[in-house]
């Protein structure tokens, strides 16, 4: 009780529990204390929803951090908002999560995860899709050489080419081109026979979409 | 030009308007070269989200300091309904069998076994261009013996490697580090991890704490591997569903 009421106050004096904007704005610049009261308040309800439905605390953990990741996304972009209130936001978004993740361990609740996703704004289940299959890409990314990475961080980060043949020590910039092009080919090929990638690139939110959303 | 090139410069911005028209027009009638483009765009966006990272750790920072101070931790898994009324019956079964598991076969593995049963020897497919540059910047040799199995002159081609004045990188510390552990030399692994996530996040990063984990069991260490095993189930690292394992089934 004590504690509640001193969360209360805290929130009050740091001005974070006024409204959803408010803790949109907190998510976005990645405040601490509006991260710690999101927790504080709103973590409970979403672990008591998983451990309820088939899954443990480090499941709640998972489900709340993704949702999180989602909606930091997507405040990003000057034109989110949301219409409700920002706790009811957040739970749905991680209801739809848990869901999905139930339905991709044992292919069951496909039913509640369909309801969940009507619930929800499509730029945000896009989103939610777009992260999962980050996430996958980026599991290969990291299984790769520790060179290959190198080598395309360089180039990602805009590394003049000549930089970064001295740096791979190659023998010519051709050779560091072609280099590059090798492992990112090597890398979109081996995720292109991943099921899961597949699976992902053909959830869609529109029915009978031919054409990837990404 | 080939597919890929075409590709490849497209995303870097690269082409010339000409080429830009006709790609464009390229892109409208084969959907098998936008689903190509589309998956290039997310590799790039996949492999350059620093700021999702970073705010990934910011988060695992606040839950770890919520649950910390936490006052309300649920006691157990909360079950479903349907759940709760079958409890009884199968519990006074599963009793008997974990009272059975127990006098004949010890319950959870020490830090010893964990250890055992998680480390593999860093894979790479690292292959290297040319061994004969005595002015190489880089401990290629070295490296070369460790993927090879050779850790006794991998370590000895590193002290060789320094003894030329060439000052420690990340690489280097990272596969000290692992020659380190098959050499049984845990502190200098320690060390050697250590001195990676003390500096500024590379690729390396979550590898280095992998391995720095495992040798914090080895070594008696066990709430310094938890921290580190949290933080990489976290991070959704490739490390995650190991580190979820040894976090779940182990009483690190």
């Amino acid at each position: 009780m004590l504690e509640k009421i001193i969360v209360l106050l805290l929130g009050n004096t740091f001005g974070i529990l006024n409204s959803s904007r408010e803790i949109l704005t907190g998510i976005k610049e990645e405040n601490n204390k509006v991260l710690y009261f999101i927790y504080q308040n709103f973590f409970p309800k979403v672990e008591r929803f998983v451990l309820i439905a088939q899954g443990n605390s480090l499941d709640a953990q998972d489900v709340f951090q993704d949702a999180l990741v989602v909606i930091y996304i997507k405040t990003k972009d000057p034109k989110f908002e949301i219409k409700e209130s920002f706790e009811s936001y957040l739970f749905t978004i991680s209801k739809f999560i848990w869901f999905k993740e139930l339905r991709r361990r044992n292919k069951e609740n496909l039913i509640f995860a369909s309801r969940e996703q009507e619930n929800l704004d499509k730029d945000i289940v896009e989103e939610y899709f777009k992260m999962e299959r980050k996430k996958l890409i980026f599991e290969y990314f990291t299984s790769l050489d520790p060179q290959y990475q190198l080598l395309l961080r360089l180039f990602y980060d805009k590394t003049p080419i000549s930089e970064i043949t001295s740096i791979m020590n190659y023998s010519s910039d051709q050779y560091t081109k072609n280099r590059r092009n090798y492992v990112k080919a090597l890398l979109v090929k081996e995720i292109r026979k991943n099921p899961k990638f597949n699976e992902l690139k053909n959830e869609s939110f529109r029915e009978n979409s031919a054409i990837p959303r990404w | 030009m080939n597919r890929l090139e075409k590709i490849l410069l497209y995303l870097d911005g690269k082409m010339t308007k000409e080429e830009l028209l006709e790609f464009k027009e390229q892109l409208k009638i084969d959907p098998d070269l936008m689903e190509e483009l589309d998956i290039h765009r997310l590799t790039d966006e996949a492999t350059r989200r620093d700021d999702e990272l970073g705010f990934r750790e910011k988060l695992a920072n606040t839950y770890e300091e919520y649950e910390n101070k936490r006052s309300d931790k649920p006691a157990g898994k909360v079950r479903p309904v349907y759940a709760r009324y079958s409890f009884a019956a199968v519990a006074a079964f599963a009793a008997g069998i974990l009272l059975t598991l127990f006098f004949l076969h010890p319950f959870e593995l020490d830090e010893n076994e964990i250890f055992d049963k998680y480390y593999k020897p860093f894979n790479s497919d690292f292959t290297s261009r040319s061994l004969s540059d005595e002015h190489d910047a880089y401990p290629r040799k070295a490296i070369k013996l460790y993927l090879e199995g050779d850790y006794i002159h991998s370590l000895q081609e590193f002290d060789a490697f320094f003894s030329g004045g060439q000052s420690p990188s990340v690489v280097s510390d990272f596969y000290i580090g692992l020659v380190s552990i098959e050499n049984e030399d845990y502190n200098l692994a320690i060390n050697s991890f250590e001195s990676i996530l003390g500096q500024d996040f590379s690729y390396l990063h979550e590898h280095a704490q992998w391995y720095l984990s495992l040798v914090y069991l080895k070594t008696g260490k066990p709430h310094l591997a938890k921290q580190n095993l949290m933080d990489l189930k976290l991070q959704m690292s490739v490390y995650s569903k190991d580190a979820k394992k040894i976090l779940q089934k182990y009483p690190v």
